[in-house]
């Protein structure tokens, strides 16, 4: 059998099975192959053109490349996934039968799948139009202010802030107003349909540095990984001696790898007491290091919080012992499961049950010690060397060379990842991927969602550098990484995805084992000099502040995310398969799921006695038979399977015309010193004086709690803030007073449940 | 990744008709068709205009398509082995087999030579230099993965030419890399 990088061809094997030399010349071109990246603005444009003229319905007649549509027509491009609608890249208007008569108008936004929310609109004339009176007929749904500026014939719509992410717009232009300075006037409204990428708002242009500080030593080997309430372990800490002289009975062994390093402390300075193997080390946002047991060759926190962690820990055997272990009372260990073979990484796939993995087995063991054989990798065909949060997807490296695999745990599929050779990283909600894509020189970073075999280069400030040990946050709105320049210079970059805006650049002394904070707000690594391991920490400037939100299990979040996508599938029809796979028996969400979804987003969850509730705005864009996008509210709630969490109830609203009015992107709630606030964020620039009397928090048992709102138009985002908040589900209500600039109401009054921590 | 079969049959029906099913069509095999056009040109701005006529003249003809129990993309393909065929006949390849072994190092072991990435363009220089059915062949099948029956419909050859063309194409390139003539020496 010949291997090249992963690639095997059965017929060229076959075909020159007695001529070596040219299957091995056959190898080797094809590992030679380009590396091919089409322009994305080509892709799109020739679709606009094409759609266009297949719209029109002159594609067999052979007329190509420019057409006419008829008066307040609309030639819509296909929808995609999370994608915009697309109306007609040139819209011809001819007012009579001479030419200086006619008006055209482009816009290089049409056919564009998922414009830049920080991106301008221009419209394009063929003919110098009447400035004044065409901006007067300006219309954009959802409102937002923009000021207008003309290049020659072009008008420059610049919306004040900037567009919203993943949302439909239609920029109208009514008839009346397109005048041209000629007399030409138009037949019909000019109406541009796209729709915007869900991409975050841009970091700051001058990167910050970090500033790390130093929190303590550290042995060799282990990893980093962050507590959900913010402290930082190391699995191969060290303890200075002075932690250790009355040591803690938890410390049940010391491993073998980690090197006691005389000289560093906590401080950076020097001690006369060297540091001591400590295993499992805490080491709190403030206070002294601990140790919290005997080093693991995994570990993991529960979704439900605290210091309730899975570890796998040598069983003294040639083998692991899997143990969960608590701490917030007093602390129990149970045994789980003695793995004959060591356990290299393990996930908590809900509340009661760990997802683990040896490299070549995936096995799960629940609470109740019932156990699971879920995946065997065959034999040469690469190690498991990473698993998602959640556990329904891992990472198989590749034996030799490039394109590891993501492996779809449940269905036993496997997806290349482009140029995958070393570990990857998967966000702490388990839903997005990124790693080096080794093929091409330099390496590149990509990342994706999981599952949808979309990856994404992530631009780098240095596009001449070579990215290495990535790493993201909990959900996937940031990475850290090494950049490493031509002269082998490296920095630690801190970036926001999918834009790659840089967050903060440090030089740290050859940094290893990044880590980030689930909310992104801290950044942790191994600095290594020939004084040893120090374990620094930096506040990662422009994140989020330090704060806990619901603990949604990450394997609920990942079938919630799966489920959204399932439902919008492909070509206005749902994926009938990943809907039934990811519902529980009885539950036919493909009979209750509207029709031609073009877009799907999750609202808002929250945690409910018996699982996770969800709430879910379901798009139907404009297109040719319905040129108003209709909305659906969905209510999806998710409990805890035999094989993850499942779907066991959807709710979905009746479709509805899109009302005219400010809409509610999404609510997230978080919680940090005893306040709750809830961030709720709007497609449409508000009146602020409308914001505060609309809004309001109740409990779920109904009683009004006192809150405040402010509003920050930059973001289109209203922050309540309520302090001394339940522990549990909140209810948001937003009355339909509330109006965007234009004047414009909340089409009825909005309600939806959030969770809170307290 | 490959359309399920009957779906696909249903989406070129549909897109005879429908723009929209007819732009889902582009979204799925622009990459391919692209990636193709783009190993046997190797030029960005010849690529995007061979890439467009091939998707204008798929256009324009698939009402007259009909599904033949090969992929909707062997069609496609078809028409993109023709359309690269005008174009070489429009204009010169701008490689040639001199300036591909000009450049080689001779006192690296040869076969080494061509895992260099910095060689992958004399590599494919190689193929460029092949005979046309060849070059296709040889592109279809290590540029794009495809089953030797596949290129056989999309070259309008029995399977049995094509494994010709590609063992004919694969001694040609050695031939222009200079392996063969290295390997007569070693023995």
């Amino acid at each position: 059998m010949s291997w090249m990088g992963g690639w095997f061809d059965p017929e060229l094997e076959d075909l020159f099975h007695d001529e070596p030399e040219l299957l091995e010349t056959a190898q080797r071109v094809r590992a030679a192959r380009p590396a091919v990246e089409p322009d994305p603005r080509f892709q799109n444009r020739l679709r606009a053109q094409l759609v266009a003229e297949a719209a029109s319905g002159r594609g067999a007649r052979g007329v190509r490349r420019w057409w006419r549509l008829g008066p307040a027509h609309f030639a819509w491009g296909g929808t995609l996934v999370g994608a915009a609608l697309i109306t007609a890249t040139v819209l011809t208007f001819v007012s009579n039968h001479t030419v200086d008569r006619t008006v055209t108008a482009f816009s290089q936004l049409s056919a564009q799948h998922s414009v830049s929310p920080n991106q301008v609109i221009t419209v394009a004339f063929n003919q110098p139009m009447n400035e004044q009176a065409v901006e007067a007929g300006v219309h954009i749904q959802p409102a937002i202010k923009v000021s207008f500026s003309w290049k020659n014939n072009d008008l420059v719509i610049s919306p004040a802030y900037h567009l919203s992410a993943n949302t439909p717009y239609i920029v109208t232009i009514a008839q009346t107003a397109i005048k041209a300075l000629s007399g030409a006037s138009a037949a019909a409204d000019i109406n541009i349909a796209f729709g915007t990428a869900p991409t975050p708002p841009p970091g700051p242009v001058a990167p910050p540095s970090l500033n790390p500080i130093a929190l303590g030593s550290n042995g060799t080997g282990g990893s980093l990984l962050y507590a959900p309430y913010g402290s930082l372990f190391s699995t191969v800490g060290l303890l200075p001696q002075s932690a250790t002289a009355s040591p803690s009975p938890t410390v049940a062994g010391a491993p073998s790898t980690p090197s006691a390093n005389p000289t560093s402390t906590p401080e950076g300075g020097s001690s006369q007491a060297p540091d001591v193997p400590g295993g499992l080390v805490e080491y709190p946002s403030s206070g002294t290091p601990s140790s919290f047991g005997s080093s693991p060759s995994a570990a993991a926190f529960s979704p439900n919080g605290g210091r309730y962690l899975a570890l796998a820990i040598d069983d003294g055997n040639s083998g692991s012992r899997i143990i969960t272990e608590r701490s917030d009372d007093g602390r129990q260990r149970v045994t789980l499961i003695d793995s004959p073979t060591p356990v290299t990484a393990l996930t908590w796939a809900s509340s009661d049950r760990i997802v683990y993995t040896d490299g070549t087995t995936i096995n799960s063991v629940d609470v109740s010690k019932a156990v699971a054989l879920l995946y065997t990798v065959p034999a040469g065909s690469g190690t498991i060397t990473a698993l998602a949060a959640g556990g329904s997807y891992a990472y198989i490296a590749p034996s030799s060379g490039t394109d590891g695999s993501l492996l779809d745990v449940l269905r036993g599929t496997e997806q290349v990842l482009k140029g995958a050779a070393g570990d990857v990283s998967f966000s702490g909600d388990g839903a997005t991927v990124a790693w080096i894509d080794e093929s091409v020189h330099p390496a590149r970073l990509l990342t994706e969602t999981v599952g949808q075999n979309a990856p994404a280069v992530l631009p780098m400030p240095d596009s001449t550098a070579s990215p290495s040990d990535v790493v993201l946050d909990g959900k996937g709105n940031e990475a850290a990484y090494i950049s490493t320049d031509s002269s082998g210079i490296a920095e630690l970059v801190v970036a926001q995805l999918p834009s790659g805006t840089p967050l903060a650049i440090e030089s740290p002394s050859n940094a290893t084992q990044l880590t980030l904070s689930a909310g992104g707000d801290q950044v942790a690594f191994i600095s290594n000099s020939a004084g040893g391991a120090a374990i620094e920490q930096a506040t990662v400037p422009g994140a989020n502040p330090n704060v806990s939100g619901p603990q949604i299990p990450p394997g609920a979040n990942q079938t919630l995310q799966r489920f959204v996508q399932a439902q919008v599938g492909h070509g206005g029809q749902p994926d009938f398969v990943a809907l039934e796979a990811l519902s529980a028996a009885g539950v036919n969400a493909a009979a209750i799921t509207p029709p031609d979804l073009s877009r799907a987003y999750v609202i808002s969850t929250y945690l409910v006695p018996q699982g996770v509730g969800a709430s879910i705005e379901l798009i139907v864009d404009p297109n040719a038979g319905h040129t108003t996008a209709r909305v659906a509210l969905e209510t999806v709630m998710l409990a805890a399977g035999d094989t993850g969490y499942v779907v066991t109830s959807v709710v979905p609203s009746p479709l509805r015309d899109e009302s005219a009015g400010p809409h509610v992107v999404q609510v997230s709630p978080s919680t940090s010193g005893g306040v709750t606030t809830l961030k709720v964020s709007f497609d449409s620039d508000l009146n602020p004086s409308t914001v505060a009397a609309a809004i309001s928090v109740l409990t779920e048992s109904g009683s009004t709690l006192p809150s405040t709102a402010v509003y920050n138009p930059d973001t289109r985002t209203a922050t309540v803030t309520i302090a001394n908040a339940p522990s549990g589900t909140l209810i948001l209500n937003i009355a339909s007073t509330l109006a965007d600039f234009e004047g414009q109401t909340l089409a009825s009054s909005f309600s939806t449940k959030v969770g809170a921590s307290s | 990744m490959t359309l399920p079969r009957a779906y696909e049959d249903q989406l070129v029906e549909r897109a005879k008709q429908d723009a929209d099913a007819f732009g889902e069509l582009y979204d799925h095999y622009f990459g391919q068709i692209y990636r193709f056009v783009f190993s046997r040109l190797r030029d960005q701005e010849a690529a995007e205009d061979v890439t467009s006529e091939v998707f204008f003249k798929a256009l324009r003809a698939i009402g007259r398509y009909k599904p033949s129990g090969h992929p909707f993309s062997a069609w496609l393909y078809q028409i993109s082995v023709n359309a690269i065929n005008d174009h070489y006949r429009s204009r010169k390849p701008t490689s040639s087999l001199d300036s591909a072994i000009a450049v080689a190092d001779p006192s690296r072991p040869v076969d080494d030579r061509v895992v260099d990435s910095a060689e992958a363009a004399r590599v494919w220089a190689a193929i460029d230099d092949l005979p046309p059915q060849q070059r296709a062949a040889m592109t279809l099948k290590l540029g794009e993965d495809l089953k030797l029956a596949q290129i056989g419909e999309i070259l309008g050859k029995s399977e049995g030419a094509v494994k010709l063309l590609i063992h004919r194409g694969m001694i040609g390139v050695r031939l222009r890399l200079g392996i063969v003539v290295a390997v007569e020496e070693q023995r």
